[in-house]
């Protein structure tokens, strides 16, 4: 342990890079709040900051009764008040300010209840009777295909079957907060720049100061000299994505409130078809691992650049080059061809990208077998990175 | 004493490499990227140009009577059925730069696309502002690694040192700015051509409001001028950190932070340009842009909504002289700084209040939402919906956007068998003996998939895709610019049929014939202004009949 803090202390435990990491965080917190003032809110067209103080009102009261398990009395009294706003709203209508109305306006009631209260209660009541529609498609494809002899199909449509039955969301919460939370990507670039500043220096500061010699030259050293590095890295890697995480999701708690973490992750449309059986919590939890694996991957790689490469200039070059270029592959992810899948594939920055992988069943064909895309992904850079620490095992030894 | 260190930094730091390197790059770039035109004019780019040679020039008299003449002529054309269809494409996007520049232009006709590629985008080269950073790092970097800074400031020749290092710093991204603008501008020049550099800024449609009465040449001259501002900017905050952290890998990430972290922060919003700051410079056309609005939906009403003010004159002018202040301060700092001169109270608190500034430069201020552009299109006229092979009638059930097999005994079964629904939609379909081909189209792209279903096994299979877009956007700093309404319309006219062959996939399109391999996924367009009469594929060649009525083939071997 003592030599993977020495190891720490060379390039992370210093002031220059706290100085960093402390403006970086800073700045993220201030991306999170100009986000919230801005695109934030919990919709396009209702921003919280930019709402009147009566609208608020009206939104809170109507969450403070809604919010937790739906039952007939909630459901009854959006539908009747939806279909109140509805009648006023179709005939001749006041469009001047009027007292009695919640928001100030007539239309304004009608729109805020529709769009965030009656249109996704709507969503979590018709979404089983849709769901277990799909269900007997699943089961009619598993008869039709096991007919045929199609394998992959009667793989993929159990799977189906298996992962999207008895799905019943009756639980309803504001889910603004959660999309955002789980969207929010732009601290990734701030771990990378981290990770970039903390690992180019790496090598050529030992050759520099004539301290790789020494450490190859010892018994105990010459085992722990890149294995150590490697480790530190990942290590760093690790936690930078743990503490961007923890500062992300409290910074999102204050501002929207984040309630319902028990909340299935498919109680919110945009995730509807997700084949991930699991609370909201629970994903971005998982998201949170995801990212420190995909981190951790490329942190090793930043190291096998510093090491091959022992200019500074033309190793930061050679780590911009290589970020650019594998996040661009990255963005391959609702690709479907074979190029655009293996793109994906290699990519570790595809790790990075579980939120938009997780919006519906993204399928891969293996051997003539069904696989989800998300863990065949795993596989693949698990492979990869075995791959690359073997290779550059061999070529140290080599060099020695 | 110049000489030395350019060749310390250039030579001994491969400087040199990385600028040819970067230039290449940029080059490479700029060819790629190619230049502003729609797919109306290049399909029809010769028709095009024709028109422009022959009517360039201030708009006389006599040229609108010849213009409105060959109105009506290619206007009567269009009762002939296809006949000229590219041809009349070509002059109805010239026929619209005329009467925009007839009714509220400059009154001259030109081929601007060459202008808008260059004067009508705020991309930042991120080549030119990574080379300069490097300069700027690598001119005072070594010094402090080496311990030589301690040498060079207990000697005499320290202030002309320093002295020297800024020079070259400046003057570097002076070169730089220069030579990287000089690539674009010579690509520009050799493919698409920079015409009459005299004529009013207005001459492009885009600058329609624009409240500078400038030639197109004096608005290059300024973005030519205030890139190289920019570089400038830059390279004296990659001095300045590096003479403050000493530490290059923080000096080199930070400095391109701050070009980067402004524009993420911004995107499009004008506040940028009204900080004084490198980002703001690097985009440089944004200071005489027009004001630029959206419409968007607000209240059921269709509202006209501001995204782009204006920069005033004024608000330039300050922010372009205090950028030259910046430059002026930080290079005054790094002077004395790396001089190691007795502090003055006032560099002293300058060097830590500036750090400070700068971060609020970067995190003050506010932008207008970004608007989503969304073309909700539907209808499947003139598609293949069905086909009848061997009894059994295939077609598509464009409401549930499957694909079903009628036989003759009436039983329906499904082709496709999807639970999660399509992306996209299903909008013809091809079946031969042993498969059931189904083509499937975007809204939002021009790019057609073809998937196949084993009537056999039913085995679901992809045959042809041109690609899905890139959804990348490198946290916030790629943008999609919205389409054209050229690309639009490409995108809402549906494919009339499609054929599949053992190697290609033939389909028509806007009366034209695309070929695709289904090997290497390569399209080509194989004959233009096709007639939608019956088409056929026998052994190998396709006939169809051309805009004139006339049958035609082409052979596929042969080609």
């Amino acid at each position: 342990m003592k030599i993977l803090y020495f190891e720490l202390r060379k390039e992370f435990i210093r002031k220059s890079f706290f100085f960093m990491m402390i403006i970086l965080v800073i700045i993220n917190f201030f991306w999170l709040e100009w986000d919230y003032h801005t695109n934030g809110g919990f919709t396009e067209d209702y921003v919280k900051v930019n709402a009147s103080e009566k609208e608020n009102k009206y939104y809170e009261e109507l969450h403070q009764y809604l919010d937790g398990k739906l039952n007939a009395e909630k459901v009854s009294y959006v539908s009747e008040e939806y279909q109140r706003y509805h009648n006023l709203v179709s005939g001749d209508y006041s469009t001047e300010y009027d007292s009695s109305m919640h928001t100030g306006y007539a239309f304004g009631d009608y729109s805020l209840l529709t769009v965030h209260f009656y249109n996704p209660i709507k969503y979590l009541i018709t979404y089983k009777e849709l769901n277990d529609g799909s269900l007997e498609k699943a089961e009619e494809n598993i008869r039709f295909f096991s007919d045929k002899n199609n394998k992959y199909e009667v793989e993929k449509n159990s799977f189906i079957l298996e992962h999207y039955k008895n799905r019943n969301p009756l639980y309803f919460y504001e889910t603004g907060g959660w999309k955002h939370l789980l969207s929010y990507d732009k601290s990734d670039l701030f771990i990378l720049v981290l990770l970039i500043v903390g690992i180019i220096p790496t090598f050529s500061k030992e050759k520099k100061n004539a301290m790789e010699i020494i450490q190859i030259t010892s018994a105990y050293g010459r085992k722990l000299y890149i294995p150590i590095k490697l480790i530190a890295h990942i290590f760093v890697a690790v936690w930078l994505e743990l503490l961007f995480g923890i500062i992300n999701y409290v910074v999102i708690h204050m501002q929207y409130g984040l309630s319902g973490t028990k909340m299935m992750l498919y109680s919110i449309n945009e995730y509807r078809y997700t084949p991930l059986n699991i609370s909201v919590i629970e994903f971005y939890l998982l998201e949170v691992l995801s990212k420190c694996i995909g981190f951790a991957i490329i942190a090793v790689i930043l190291t096998m650049i510093a090491r091959l490469i022992k200019n500074t200039y033309a190793a930061f070059i050679a780590m911009i080059g290589y970020t650019s270029v594998f996040l661009y592959f990255s963005g391959f992810n609702s690709g479907i061809t074979f190029v655009e899948n293996v793109l994906t594939l290699i990519s570790p920055f595809s790790l990075l990208k579980l939120e938009e992988l997780a919006t519906s069943l993204k399928e891969i064909k293996f051997c003539g077998h069904f696989m989800t895309f998300h863990s065949f992904l795993y596989g693949v850079q698990a492979t990869l990175i075995v791959i690359l620490l073997c290779t550059m095992l061999v070529i140290e030894k080599r060099g020695k | 004493m110049i000489r030395s260190e350019l060749y310390k930094v250039f030579i001994k730091q491969h400087l040199i490499l990385f600028l040819f390197v970067f230039l290449f790059l940029n080059a490479a770039y700029h060819i790629v990227t190619g230049y502003d035109t729609t797919t109306v004019i290049r399909n029809s780019e010769s028709y095009y140009t024709s028109f422009f040679d022959k009517y360039e020039g201030k708009i006389t008299t006599e040229k609108t009577t010849q213009i409105k003449e060959e109105y009506k002529k290619l206007e009567k054309d269009t009762v002939n059925m296809l006949s000229n269809k590219l041809e009349k494409q070509a002059f109805e996007s010239f026929y619209h730069v005329y009467l925009y520049e007839s009714d509220s232009g400059s009154g001259y006709l030109t081929d601007t696309r060459g202008w808008e590629s260059i004067l009508c985008h705020d991309n930042i080269n991120y080549l030119l502002a990574v080379f300069v950073v490097l300069l700027g790092v690598m001119l005072f970097s070594v010094e402090y690694e080496n311990e030589m800074n301690i040498m060079i400031v207990s000697t005499c020749g320290r202030n002309r040192l320093t002295g020297c290092k800024i020079f070259i710093g400046i003057a570097g991204a002076i070169i730089s700015a220069s030579l990287f603008q000089i690539v674009h501008i010579m690509y520009l020049v050799s493919t698409i051509g920079l015409h009459h550099a005299d004529y009013p800024l207005n001459t492009i449609e885009f600058y329609e409001n624009s409240r500078y009465g400038i030639s197109l040449g004096t608005a290059l001259l300024f973005k030519f001028i205030v890139t190289i501002l920019g570089c400038m900017l830059l390279v004296s905050f990659a001095m300045l950190m590096t003479v403050l952290l000493k530490r290059r890998e923080i000096c080199m990430v930070l400095a391109v932070l701050l070009v980067i972290l402004p524009r993420m922060i911004f995107s499009n919003s004008s506040i940028l340009y009204r900080i004084p700051w490198i980002t703001p410079l690097l985009s440089a056309n944004g200071f005489f842009w027009p004001d630029r609005y959206t419409h968007q939906i607000i209240d059921n009403q269709l509202k006209k909504v501001i995204v782009f003010q204006a920069i005033e004159t004024k608000t330039m002018l300050i922010v372009l002289s205090m950028d030259i202040f910046l430059i002026v301060l930080s290079s005054y700092i790094v002077f004395g700084k790396f001089s190691n001169h007795r502090k003055s109270k006032y560099i002293k608190m300058t060097s830590k209040i500036l750090p400070c500034l700068l971060i609020c430069f970067c995190l003050t201020g506010c932008g207008e939402i970004s608007e989503d552009k969304e073309v909700i299109i539907d209808g499947t006229l003139n598609a293949q919906i069905n086909m009848t092979i061997g009894g059994n009638m295939y077609y598509i059930d464009q409401n549930e956007n499957l694909v079903y097999c009628e036989d003759a005994k009436n039983n329906i079964i499904a082709i496709t068998r999807n639970i999660i629904p399509l992306q996209q939609r299903i909008t013809n379909i091809f079946v031969d003996a042993h498969y059931c081909y189904y083509l499937l189209e975007d809204d939002n792209s021009s790019n057609i998939i073809v998937r196949s279903v084993d009537l056999e096994s039913f085995e679901d299979k992809l045959v042809y895709s041109a690609g899905s877009d890139n959804t990348e956007d490198f946290y916030g700093l790629r943008k999609d610019e919205s389409n054209d309404a050229d690309e639009i319309l490409k995108n809402i006219a549906t494919v009339n049929w499609f054929i599949v062959t053992d190697k290609v996939i033939y389909y028509q399109k806007n009366s034209a014939i695309y070929k695709c391999s289904k090997i290497s996924g390569k399209q080509e367009i194989i004959a233009e202004a096709v007639s939608d009469d019956e088409v056929q594929y026998l052994k190998g060649v396709l006939h169809y009949t051309d805009a004139h009525g006339k049958k035609t083939s082409y052979n596929e071997s042969a080609k």
